[in-house]
């Protein structure tokens, strides 16, 4: 937790926002900044950093009156954001480099969960216990994570076939495909409360084999940069700072999840929300210092993002660093 | 414990043993009997639970089959004919009017003829709101239904499937399960499309709800994934899974549980129930043909009621028996100590002093009875003997009088008088008689023949007590008998032995030193019988021992042996004469007192008068025996022989 705490002090320092009090930041008696910020999915522990932070008026705190959307199912972020709907959308790297290539440029204001959760499990029965054994075989994958997966078997070297994934993994449960596509703070533990052992399953990490993309992150049309480069940089703080109030108070967390959980009647429990509470954490905090920079998207991981989406022939050419990060 | 035993009366100590007795034999008994009606009642409740859950899966299963007749007899129809979209609303509300199961159904059709690269133009959804029935065409772009898994399972595993419990957001707007069949063209097989039928979870609710399942029994309905697809406790539904709530928990017994249900295993098992964490049995059987499985659930203490009003009742009469058993235990008990307490109490008394005291009537011939027999011979011989003691005592204390007397009599035989009339200076003389008990057999004499002529004689009866001193009365009689005839100290001893010999049928003896001492000379005639010499303590302090004369002991008629000595004393020398008592005397460590310490001594009394002389022995002998008791007659005699009368 110290270290945690000192390098999210250190990112605010470096960000030049958190370490100055909210008075200076914005003064008392000044209006707000209004800021709609629209999250990748429905109310979980995902965002308990952004619950927090408006809970606790860290945000209000700097300066800004932030709006929460949940987004999920039937909620297009990137046409919240084109059509102005939306400020902020909390979207993966890829997602949004390949929305740019699709002609929506949008820039990072900040890198929520710095590394890759993702991975691919396979039933052991079926005598899948190395990459390899993924060749030929029915793999379901969710869009969101089609490059990242993609990238691996090309990587591998092998050739899976692969079937859409959606909300659910009763496909997978019931032997449609072999493998599937889980991120380690959900679907991996949703597989455990559907009664399998991790013993049952193999299980191949994004990021062991070098394919780390960097997840959630905050993004808003480049053009808004005048508008709401000050805001978005405010907004990565509170956000870190709310994290790390969750990092230390990770009840009051549960809580504030929770009750958006139950307002939104999202279908999932308590020891799912927590669980994923405790994986995500050390994603967005970095244990051990100088593994990356709290909220600050890496040159290095943007490139290996950018050079594997090229060699998947989904992005042409890699826009510029410094025009892609606020 | 045994302390607190001992501490108690006989009664209450027996009444307790016997209550702790039948007590731990009852509790016993008490306890194997309650596991086995405990038994006996869980493997009838298995068995019932069993059934039932089988019964209700079975019911289920029914309802399953309905609706999957339903969906597939559309299918089949659907199959046949190409219909036309505005023909299939009518023909999914018929049969939903007359299958009450059914929440709702859907047709996708693929067709050549549709726009765009599904081939789906529309898909028709009838489904219940409230009691109409409600048109929908789910190929709407909001609702996404490829992302459904009534869509996404048939169309990847080729094959019929119930589906997960799902909201069907935009669909029918309810938490349902769908069975969903693929169609396909007959010749090339290809995908042709789906047709579904709901079943609203409120609905399987409600099936569940109105199973008998006991009063506080309820069952519930777990999906191939754990999950509750039906549960009385409705936050559970949809939300957690058997699995997640093992984890919250942490109970690895449920995940297996959970594990072995969605496996298709049936079973009982003792479990807390989800409802409100109350002990109790669940048991569980596959829902066929669905990888569902139903669980009916059953409060321990519904059953266990039973089981504890009849363990109440068999307590309550067990307690009864125990206080009967302590009334009548106490009540034996006590007539048992009865005559032990009266016999007691008479003990007592007896031994307080009164011989007389009433001893309890003897009843029956038990132990006590006969211990009350002893008791009255006891106290029967107790006052026989204390009779003959007070006869004894009375003849002992008569004894002691005569003996008393007796030895009045024999003090009075031996002069105490050591001073004569007239005076006679020439002369210190000191005697003393200490016999061993009451009376004994030593004796001194001294008498006057003639005018300077003193006799002196000291003797020791063979034995002690009355018969030496009637003994010794008798020899010193005819002792002095014999001197004042004029016979000298040998012819007298000669005469004694014969008188004392004749119709001595003890055959006892005295030894005898005597002499006659002329205080005008200072010559002493002397004679002994069988007696240890004396001694002659000098004036200038020399102890000689007296040379020995022939002549045995007295009584044994050894005849005229008898010879007599002579000594001269000169002025300043003490004759000291004493019996055996003095150099036998023992101390504590059986030493004798001895010839040698007795000279030392009387050596050490040089110069002094004859009665400090006889004092000194005396007190020597004492110091010698300390505390042990004295065992023989101690007699001493010192004259002193202060110079021949014509000399002074």
């Amino acid at each position: 937790v110290t270290r945690r705490r000192t390098s999210a002090l250190l990112v605010a320092s470096t960000l030049g926002l958190a370490a100055i009090p909210s008075g200076q930041v914005q003064s008392a008696s000044a209006p707000a900044f209004p800021l709609r910020l629209v999250l990748a999915a429905a109310p979980q522990a995902r965002f308990a950093g952004c619950y927090l932070a408006l809970d606790r008026g860290i945000y209000r705190r700097h300066g800004l009156d932030v709006m929460i959307e949940s987004g999920g199912a039937g909620h297009d972020r990137l046409r919240s954001l084109r059509e102005g709907r939306a400020d902020v959308a909390v979207l993966d790297l890829s997602e949004a480099l390949l929305a740019r290539a699709a002609g929506l440029p949008l820039a990072c204001a900040g890198q929520i969960v710095n590394r890759s959760n993702l991975a691919i499990v396979a039933w052991k029965d079926r005598g899948i216990s190395k990459l390899a054994d993924l060749d030929g075989r029915r793999m379901s994958v969710r869009d969101r994570f089609l490059p990242a997966c993609r990238a691996l078997v090309t990587g591998s070297n092998v050739r899976p076939v692969i079937v859409p994934q959606h909300d659910t993994l009763n496909l997978f449960l019931l032997r449609g495909v072999e493998a599937c596509s889980v991120l380690g703070y959900d679907e991996q533990h949703l597989l455990y409360q559907a009664g399998v052992d991790a013993s049952q399953l193999s299980c191949f990490r994004l990021a062991e084999a070098g394919i780390d993309f960097p997840e959630d992150g905050l993004y808003a049309l480049a053009s808004n940069k005048g508008r709401l480069a000050t805001a978005a940089r405010g907004l990565l703080a509170a956000t870190l700072e709310g994290w790390q109030h969750a990092a230390d108070h990770p009840d009051e967390a549960l809580a504030a999840v929770m009750r958006r959980v139950q307002e939104a009647g999202v279908l999932t429990n308590r020891t799912h929300m927590r669980w994923m509470l405790e994986q995500i954490i050390p994603s967005i905090l970095p244990e051990t210092s100088g593994t990356w920079q709290p909220g600050v998207l890496s040159r290095r991981s943007y490139q290996a993002a950018c050079d594997w989406l090229i060699r998947l022939e989904l992005l042409q050419q890699a826009p510029p660093y410094e025009e892609f990060v606020w | 414990v045994r302390r607190l035993l001992l501490r108690l009366s006989i009664a209450p100590r027996i009444t307790l043993l016997i209550l702790l007795g039948v007590g731990s034999i009852l509790g016993v008994v008490a306890f194997s009997d309650y596991r086995q009606v405990r038994h006996m009642l869980e493997e009838e409740l298995k068995g019932r639970a069993q059934n039932l859950a089988t019964a209700t899966a079975r019911q289920m299963e029914v309802v399953k089959r309905a609706v999957e007749k339903v969906v597939q007899e559309l299918g089949v129809v659907l199959e046949d004919e190409a219909l036309a979209r505005d023909r299939i609303f009518p023909l999914l509300e018929a049969t939903l009017m007359q299958h009450h199961e059914v929440y709702g159904s859907a047709v996708l059709l693929r067709l050549a003829s549709a726009p765009g690269p599904t081939g789906i133009a529309s898909i028709p959804y009838v489904y219940r709101e409230r009691e109409k029935l409600v048109r929908k065409d789910l190929a709407a772009p909001d609702y996404r239904y490829e992302t459904y898994d009534w869509y996404l399972l048939p169309h990847e595993l080729q094959v019929s499937v119930w589906t997960e419990p799902y909201y069907d957001e935009g669909g029918g707007e309810s938490l349902m399960v769908t069975y969903s069949v693929p169609l396909f063209t007959k010749a090339p097989k290809e995908f042709r499309g789906i047709v579904t039928g709901d079943v609203s979870l409120s609905w399987l609710e409600a099936m569940l709800g109105s199973m008998e399942l006991g009063q506080h029994g309820y069952a519930f309905l777990l999906s191939r994934n754990g999950s509750f697809i039906a549960h009385p406790k409705r936050d559970l539904v949809m939300r957690e899974s058997i699995f997640s709530v093992a984890e919250e928990r942490n109970d690895p017994g449920l995940r297996g549980l959970g594990q072995g249900m969605v496996g298709g295993a049936s079973g009982f098992v003792s479990f807390q129930s989800l409802l409100n964490g109350e002990p109790s049995w669940v048991a569980y059987a596959p829902v066929p043909g669905t990888g569902w499985s139903l669980a009916a659930v059953f409060p321990q203490h519904e059953l266990m009621g039973q089981l504890h009003a009849l363990s109440q009742m068999k307590l309550l009469l067990g307690g009864a028996g125990l206080a009967l058993l302590f009334a009548v235990a106490l009540w034996i008990a006590h007539s048992i100590t009865r005559p032990i307490r009266a016999l007691e109490g008479a003990a007592r008394s007896l031994a307080g002093g009164n011989l007389d005291v009433v001893l309890p009537p003897r009843e029956g011939n038990d132990e006590v009875a006969r211990l009350s027999g002893s008791f009255a011979v006891m106290q029967r011989d107790l006052k026989q003997h204390i009779v003959e003691l007070q006869v004894a005592t009375a003849e002992r204390a008569r004894i002691e009088t005569d003996l008393r007397i007796a030895r009045d009599i024999q003090m009075g035989l031996v002069p105490k008088r050591f001073t004569f009339d007239p005076p006679r200076p020439e002369l210190d003389l000191h005697a003393l008689l200490d016999p061993a008990r009451e009376v004994g057999g030593d004796f001194y004499d001294f008498y006057w023949q003639g005018r300077d002529q003193l006799f002196v004689a000291v003797g020791d009866v063979s034995g002690k007590g009355v018969p030496a001193a009637l003994f010794m009365a008798l020899g010193k009689a005819y002792l002095k008998a014999f001197v004042t005839q004029g016979l000298d100290p040998a012819a007298a001893l000669a005469r004694l032995d014969v008188a004392l010999s004749a119709d001595n049928d003890a055959g006892m003896f005295i030894t005898i030193f005597c002499g006659l001492v002329d205080l005008a000379t200072g010559q002493c005639r002397h004679a002994s019988a069988g007696h240890n010499p004396p001694l002659i303590l000098r004036r200038k302090g020399a102890v000689d021992v007296l040379a020995k004369t022939r002549g045995g002991v007295l009584g044994m008629g050894n005849g005229d042996g008898f010879e007599t000595g002579t000594l001269e004393l000169q002025g300043g020398d003490t004759l000291f004469l004493c019996t055996d008592g003095v150099v036998e005397a023992e101390d504590a460590a059986q030493g004798f007192y001895g010839d040698e310490r007795a000279i030392a001594c009387l050596r050490s009394l040089a110069g002094r008068s004859a009665e400090e002389i006889v004092r000194g022995i005396r007190n020597d002998v004492q110091a010698f025996a300390g505390d042990a008791p004295q065992s023989d007659d101690i007699t001493l005699l010192a004259l002193r022989f202060q110079g021949p009368t014509g000399a002074r």
